[in-house]
């Protein structure tokens, strides 16, 4: 942990020099973005050093696995508390049983605070640092030159969050001019790629035939993109895979922390703004979306971009989520105000995927959020992670102010200035403040413009990909 | 809705009227809830809605609701256009109280309300508005559970399809009074276990009419002890299912294709 520690002063101080050449955007800087990227790199490898041997050392490094709770989560077997790390190492692992819980996720977590913090305020100024060259640093040159080809796979018969995070990996890609093209499980296998990229493991080698990908999740070339939170069954589903991937790319920073203790070679990525998509654009016309079939607003035109204005924003308050018992006892506890006010809530149960089929469709979360004032983020478990398709996509893209449970935090977004949190019991205080006051509505209108303004820019495609492709290049050996 | 007169079944016991006329009427049919009718009539009156009506159907309550329920609106006759106790001779089950209800009315919206489950003060607005604007058959809302579990409903955008998995439309809605009689009105289920309202979202697409749906929280649905959902519903769940698929073999059969 010490030479962790020295690492990270070290990193800082280059970025500290990054920062005070912020304004010359130079190749300098560029150097100066890739070497601090390589020490981030460097640091967690060490930080993962007792993991590198047999997959025993990599799952006890790793720290996830819980006796007790891989006992409660598997009732079907009959095994004692002190039998239960054999049966997982030796049978369980593979058969993706459950094996953690949030209040083990949480305790790891806490072990490591100090690095994660400092991590996350690193790929800040690494980000800020990127963003002001700009387009003079151009870490996809390398991939372009080789003539890479990658593929971007995610499942047909998964929930659409995992659509738009697969689309806009793949155009981001090509954007930076690399040949991408994106396929699902029922694609030829032997399609030849450089790198083919697995969006949402959890789904994709688990739904339909994507279990017949299953041995191709750890060949060469390879890279699972892991959108899961750890302490659910779905990232226990995918975690075996997960440890024999030659690359991860991992949404979350603390799950991405987790995964290099195991051994695993991990880059945190949250998709970046990207202009053309049309995820990020207007989206006039939301006649067409059955759940706008009753309101008036969803027959005329709007283009939030083109009129940026609070009070043209016809739903005050938009949750689009899965059912769980704490997000049924928020949105009740909020229906005294929602009697004023208009709130929606696309709710469904867990079990049903929210594929596009299914009415409320994908793009109705970021056509409907671009007519919302507020969007709301309510974590499913205690423990929330920065969730990105509801904070950055739903949120911060379309103009939205995100009113938040408590939760983990990201690199480039801060709480208070881009998005506010509120303990659940007293958010409904924190909305009506919002929407009822004048300074409420001055800071509802202030946190939305100062979140697009970030996403936009420190948070574009371009700079958040910098990672990833120099991570791509390496795994090519380029 | 049937070939005798329904309103035969009953008669006037209370009516006022305020001059005026409202183009929603709750319907709220009333059968020994003595201990809840006043709560779904204080959340009709607290429509921010301005001109409304309400008929109650009591059908031959032998506790004191229908009395209750009269002293009630006495005492807020002016907030109703018009208000209309009728009392059935006999016992005749929830479906033809809600007949009863369409029967006597003659307000072109009608939103079925139980005696014991509540409105949001916007609920019957929005969904008057929203059925002005989609020019649908009828319009429902998501719902909240309270009582002896609270939570949140099950209901979702209408899509005939889904009817042959599950019932996840509630039957507080408001509906439009020309589709209803269209319809025939509420059936009677073979061994009057509920989910008449769950029939009649059956036919509706079969006749082609549409629902709409708002994604807001404007009605309450008690769960209790003596609710439908929680008692004899359920238990008879593959029953019903199988009466359902034999009423409708239509929607059943798209969904075994799928």
């Amino acid at each position: 942990m010490a030479a962790l520690e020295s690492e990270i002063a070290a990193l800082l101080q280059r970025v500290a020099a990054t920062r005070r050449t912020e304004h010359a955007v130079s190749l300098q800087l560029a150097e100066q973005y890739i070497r601090a990227k390589r020490a981030i790199d460097a640091a967690a490898i060490m930080d993962g050093a007792a993991a590198t041997e047999s997959l025993e050392a990599r799952l006890r490094g790793c720290g996830l696995f819980d006796p007790e709770a891989y006992v409660t989560l598997n009732p079907d077997l009959d095994i004692e508390r002190h039998e239960a790390w054999q049966h997982f190492r030796d049978g369980g692992l593979g058969q993706r049983r459950p094996f953690t819980s949030p209040e083990i996720v949480a305790r790891l977590l806490a072990e490591m605070a100090a690095p994660l913090r400092a991590e996350q305020f690193c790929l800040t100024q690494l980000a800020e640092a990127g963003s002001a060259a700009g387009d003079k640093v151009d870490i996809a040159a390398p991939l372009r030159r080789r003539g890479t080809r990658i593929a971007v796979f995610c499942s047909s018969l998964g929930n659409f969050y995992m659509r738009e995070i697969a689309d806009l990996l793949a155009w981001g890609l090509q954007a930076e001019g690399i040949d991408t093209v994106q396929r699902d499980e029922t694609a030829d296998i032997d399609e030849p790629f450089d790198l083919r990229v697995f969006v949402a493991p959890h789904e994709f080698f688990w739904l339909g035939d994507g279990e017949g990908w299953t041995e191709v999740a750890e060949a060469a070339g390879s890279v699972l993109y892991n959108v899961e939170q750890p302490q659910t069954p779905w990232f226990c589903r995918a975690f075996p895979l997960l440890l024999k991937a030659p690359l991860i790319l991992d949404i979350n920073l603390q799950s991405a922390a987790i995964l290099r203790r195991a051994g695993c070679e991990v880059v945190h990525f949250m998709p970046g703004h990207l202009p053309t998509a049309r995820y990020a654009q207007p989206y006039p016309d939301i006649s067409g979306i059955p759940l706008t079939k009753g309101y008036a607003f969803a027959r005329q035109p709007y283009n939030w971009l083109a009129r940026n204005r609070l009070d043209e924003r016809p739903i005050d308050l938009l949750f689009i989520g899965a059912r769980a018992p704490r997000r049924d006892d928020t949105l009740i506890r909020l229906q005294e105000l929602a009697d004023r006010h208009r709130f929606w809530y696309v709710y469904r149960e867990p079990s049903a995927p929210f594929t596009g089929q299914s009415g409320a469709a994908a793009e109705a979360g970021w056509a409907l959020a671009q007519r919302a004032k507020i969007v709301l983020n309510l974590h499913r478990d205690w423990i929330g992670y920065f969730e990105w398709p509801r904070m950055v996509l739903q949120g911060f893209w379309q103009g939205a102010c995100v009113v938040s449970d408590p939760g983990l935090s990201a690199p480039i977004f801060t709480s208070g200035v881009h998005y506010l949190e509120e303990n659940l019991r007293h958010i409904g205080e924190l909305v009506r403040w919002l929407l009822e006051t004048e300074d409420g509505r001055d800071k509802l209108d202030r946190t939305r413009m100062a979140a697009y303004e970030r996403a936009s820019s420190v948070g574009s495609m371009h700079v958040s990909l910098g990672p990833v492709l120099e991570a791509l290049a390496a795994a090519l050996r380029i | 809705m049937r070939s005798y007169d329904v309103t035969s079944l009953g008669e006037i016991v209370y009516q006022t009227s305020q001059g005026g006329e409202a183009q929603v009427a709750a319907v709220i049919p009333l059968y020994n809830y003595a201990g809840t009718v006043l709560e779904a009539l204080d959340s009709v009156v607290r429509q921010d809605l301005p001109a409304l009506s309400v008929i109650i159907i009591d059908d031959a309550s032998t506790d004191q609701g229908g009395e209750e329920a009269r002293s009630f609106l006495e005492q807020h006759a002016a907030r109703f256009a018009e208000a209309r106790i009728v009392r059935h001779h006999h016992n005749q089950g929830l479906s033809m109280a809600r007949n009863s209800g369409i029967a006597w009315s003659s307000e072109p919206y009608l939103f079925m309300l139980d005696a014991d489950n509540r409105l949001r003060p916007p609920a019957l607005s929005r969904l008057h508005a929203a059925l002005q604007c989609s020019g649908a058959a009828f319009a429902y809302s998501q719902l909240r559970w309270f009582g002896d579990t609270e939570g949140i409903g099950l209901a979702d955008v209408w899509e005939p399809g889904r009817l042959a998995n599950d019932n996840y439309i509630d039957a507080m809605a408001l509906i439009r009074r020309d589709a209803l009689l269209l319809a025939g009105g509420y059936a009677a289920l073979a061994d009057g276990h509920g989910w008449e309202d769950y029939d009649l979202w059956c036919r509706f697409a079969e006749l082609g009419l549409e629902g709409v749906f708002l994604p807001e929280l404007l009605c309450d649905y008690r769960v209790h002890g003596a609710s439908m959902l929680r008692t004899r519903t359920n238990i008879h769940y593959e029953a019903l299912m199988a009466e359902m698929r034999l009423r409708h073999p239509g929607l059943f059969r798209a969904r075994a294709k799928r």
